[in-house]
């Protein structure tokens, strides 16, 4: 420390303190003040330095930016919930609007938001503290946003970009969903004004004009929405566009501001918006929000509008004719723009009573779909690599079984991860209630695998045979693989009281969508194979007990499989004649072993110890997979189970990898699951 | 594979000059080890995902310089960590004493609810040693943090020291979020409270 040789001070006349300081350290007197003067200014840093430094802060902004997609898409992912949610909260299910009387279910009341819940639209969650309670689906995923965003420990919600509208809200004040409360100052008072207005949903209008009150009362459900876009009101989002301007003038590199925000923190309580490229300020992004939701509304019109981005106003709909004035007066207006983002927002709500489409997910996670004047005529947009799919494909009727059939589309996007449902119709339903009709909706499930965790749900369409869903419903966080693996499994249902009836069930590979591209299908429902089935093959395949061990001596990693139990009965008899594969990969070589074949047992015990020669530091990028087979003569071996270890393995089979390449020289024993996802060879 | 990721923390590595923090750093990132010293300039940061109980998580660890003339560039990184390593050698007297003050530091610009650990580096070279393993034992019951020695050499803790703060950050993260949700207003008023806490203590170190 110290040193003195920074060449970019000035020379400065020295003050009498810092002359008895240059006595003492004995340093002479052709010392520059400043960096004798380490003690108060650190030193300036070179040009080098300044680079280094410039770009590792660079880098670090490319992460911020994913980051911020990232958690835009959680929160376009919450609102859609809210925008979905149909019930009061009240007297019926504040998700899927089912009515709570004598005869239904009680219902269950959501720990975070008081709100009424049933029991499909409930999760439930152990509390260390007082045991078992429920949240509603909607607060469920706030939570679980907090904690993906980084929210929990920053307490208010981080920057964040909505996808493909590049349009930044950086508080959110709605800090709990639907009971929640805005962290930071100005969002708290928005929203202590929206809370007061809970009860009387139908009438409150919070901090905006009259003319907001207007949509407000169309909208079914306005309390949900109100603390989606609270903390972006007009006058706040004045601020916004001055401040971006000043903070972030669309031509500066974003990174001329050092230091200023370091991880982004700072920038959390700064009022700014990243812009895309072009958009100078914040109207423009809007503008282009409002668009996308136009493209969507129109659906129940059918009508083909195109997608254009300088034009702001060219709506017909009568219902639409309102929110028209509104964006008008927001273009001249420059600090209403979030008014206007809530008007096309509000309008989307009145919508979406039909068509649950919404802004965020169709519009926010890159394409859009668009709906032409005849249902099956569909084709999909995208914002900025021009290119048009038109695919429509309807496959034949294979079981003229009078289940019905179910009309739906299916788009994977690997930009986003994400997988879009949109659901038509049904036509033609099995009646399932003693009124000669059912009240179908609409489960999705990605199998292998289904849980909780995968289903997505429409809402209920009562008492019809021919029900209208047009919902798209989204899965986020797709990968590849999956898409490779997963087979969608829609399930139309009959929702009722005393238990759901099965009517019928479509399932397709998701191997056979291609990214981009739209899936239009509209097919017979099949009988519903046993519904549990896929759920239950996951717990059973059996277990088997393992033994690692890596040997510094001999450089090879020794495998041991010791036995297997409960394995799964694959031949007529009961039984399986089992034996196990394992393979180290990658290898280029290709190495395999196996064991012996155990005749007729579900228990096998082998004892058979293998070794892969390898040094340590690849042993780390390896992966053990480990299968066991049911060896048939003549036809192929079946397949009983797997499991993969490697540090990218979760749980027992992730501590077990790493506990063996911690502790070479030790023999580690421990029990795995099998599962049943047949793992690539 | 695409790759995602269901949480994103932010760690910090802070100690003396030449501790070993960027080999500690690289070693988990990289697992690869560089005996050349090459000072830091100012901050550097690495990214590894790891896997927690099923869930993915995406470390990014910051790495700072441990000299003095970088303190304004690295101190200004210390409020958006989740977790702080607090690195010493085992070597070096000196910067086993400096901890304390590193601490201080932490305080001082760190947000409260920071998960800390101390590391003892270079625990392999066992004939130079100069902080025992009790003394960096007694440091971290002293100030309730956990601890462990490491090699970046030698490849000894590192990845266990990551995975516990990761670890104890996403068991805080948990405890804070199933806390059913404290009323807002509580915590708006912890954080007015935090910046007149800082102001004093920031007085106390001038004077």
């Amino acid at each position: 420390m110290g040193d003195f040789k920074s060449s970019r001070d000035k020379w400065v006349c020295p003050n009498d303190r810092e002359l008895a300081l240059r006595a003492k350290l004995k340093s002479g007197w052709s010392v520059k003040t400043n960096s004798a003067n380490f003690f108060h200014k650190p030193e300036q840093l070179n040009d080098s330095e300044q680079e280094t430094i410039m770009n590792v802060i660079k880098r670090a902004e490319n992460v911020e930016l994913k980051e911020q997609e990232r958690i835009g898409r959680l929160v376009e992912k919450l609102e859609n919930m809210k925008k979905n949610a149909m019930g009061n909260g009240a007297s019926q299910c504040i998700l899927c609007a089912d009515e709570f009387g004598i005869l239904g279910a009680s219902p269950l009341f959501c720990h975070d938001c008081n709100n009424a819940v049933c029991t499909k639209c409930g999760v439930d969650f152990a509390s260390s503290q007082k045991g078992q309670q429920w949240l509603c689906k909607i607060c469920a995923e706030t939570r679980e946003m907090w904690k993906k965003s980084g929210a929990w420990f920053f307490k208010s919600l981080p920057k964040y970009t909505l996808p493909e509208k590049k349009t930044d809200h950086n508080k959110y004040g709605g800090g709990k969903g639907v009971v929640g409360a805005g962290s930071g100052g100005r969002g708290l008072i928005s929203w202590s004004h929206g809370k007061a207005g809970l009860e009387s949903s139908e009438r409150e209008s919070t901090d905006s004009s009259d003319d907001e009150v207007k949509v407000s009362r169309a909208i079914r459900r306005p309390i949900i929405h109100n603390v989606v876009h609270e903390s972006t009101d007009g006058s706040e989002s004045g601020q916004n566009g001055k401040t971006s301007a000043t903070v972030a003038p669309p031509d500066t590199p974003r990174s001329t501001i050092v230091i200023a925000r370091p991880l982004g923190i700072e920038r959390y309580g700064e009022e700014s918006h990243i812009e895309g490229s072009d958009n100078g300020h914040s109207m423009s992004s809007e503008g282009a929000t409002a668009n996308s939701s136009r493209v969507l509304l129109d659906h129940d019109t059918y009508r083909s509008v195109s997608h254009d981005s300088t034009d702001h106003v060219p709506y017909s709909p009568s219902h639409w004719r309102h929110a028209r004035d509104w964006s008008r007066y927001g273009m001249e207006e420059e600090g209403n723009a979030d008014d206007v983002h809530t008007q096309f927002e509000s309008c989307n709500r009145q919508d979406s009573q039909v068509s649950v489409v919404s802004t965020g997910s169709v519009g926010s996670v890159g394409p859009y779909i668009r709906y032409s004047p005849t249902p099956s005529g569909y084709s999909r947009d995208r914002d900025s690599v021009t290119e048009e799919v038109s695919l429509d494909e309807r496959l034949s009727p294979e079981d003229t079984s009078n289940l019905g059939s179910l009309e739906f589309t299916l788009m994977y996007d690997p930009s986003d991860q994400a997988l879009h449902c949109t659901i038509h119709r049904a036509k033609g339903l099995k009646a399932m209630d003693y009124n000669g009709f059912s009240d179908p909706y609409v489960k999705l499930h990605l199998l292998p695998g289904a849980s909780k965790a995968n289903k997505l749900r429409t809402r209920t369409v009562h008492k019809t045979l021919n029900p209208e869903f047009n919902e798209t419903v989204s899965y986020y966080g797709i990968t590849d693989y999956e898409i490779s693996k997963k087979t969608i499994r829609l399930s139309v249902l009959d929702d009722d009281i005393f238990g759901n009836d099965f009517i019928g069930e479509v399932r397709f590979p998701l191997k056979r969508l291609k990214p981009h591209q739209s899936k239009h299908l509209n097919v017979y429902l099949e009988r519903p194979l046993s519904i549990d089935r896929d759920e239950e093959e996951e717990m059973e395949r059996g277990r088997i007990l393992l033994s690692l061990m890596y040997s510094n001596d001999r450089l090879g990693l020794t495998v041991g499989i010791i036995k297997c139990a409960h394995l799964t009965a694959r031949d007529a008899n009961g039984y399986s004649d089992p034996f196990v594969r394992i393979q180290l990969k990658p290898d280029p070589l290709r190495r395999k072993y196996k064991t012996s074949t155990k005749k007729k047992t579900l228990n096998p015990e082998y004892n058979e110890e293998f070794i892969f020669d390898i040094k340590p530091q690849d042993l780390c990028k390896k992966t053990l997979e480990v299968t066991i087979w049911d060896k048939d003569y003549g036809k192929p071996d079946d397949y009983i189970g797997g499991l993969q270890l490697s540090i990218h393995s979760k749980g027992d089979r992730l501590q077990h990898w790493v506990e063996t390449l911690k502790n070479p020289d030790r023999r580690i024993e421990q029990w795995h699951k099998l599962s049943g996802v047949l793992l690539l060879h | 594979m695409a790759k995602t990721y269901d949480y994103l923390f932010k760690l910090l590595l802070i100690g003396d000059s030449g501790v070993g923090k960027t080999c500690i750093l690289f070693r988990f990132s990289e697992d690869a080890f560089n005996a050349t010293f090459i000072s830091t300039i100012g901050i550097d940061f690495k990214i590894r995902t790891i896997e927690l109980d099923g869930k993915k998580i995406k470390l990014q660890i910051w790495d700072t310089a441990g000299q003095e003339r970088f303190r304004t560039i690295t101190t200004a990184y210390y409020r958006g960590a989740m977790g702080i390593m607090l690195v010493y050698d085992v070597t070096n007297e000196k910067s086993f004493e400096n901890i304390k003050n590193w601490i201080r530091n932490i305080e001082e610009h760190a947000s409260a609810d920071v998960e800390k650990m101390v590391l003892g580096n270079k625990c392999d070279v066992n004939e130079r040693r100069q902080v025992s393993k009790e003394r960096g034992e007694q440091l971290a019951i002293e100030y309730g943090i956990k601890f462990m020695e490491t090699s970046a050499k030698a490849s000894i803790n590192v990845e266990e020291a990551f995975f516990a703060l990761a670890r104890d950050i996403k068991r805080k993260m948990e405890k804070k979020m199933e806390a059913t949700n404290p009323p807002k207003t509580g915590s708006h008023q912890l954080k007015a409270n935090e910046p007149t806490k800082k102001t004093s203590r920031w007085f106390c170190t001038v004077l």
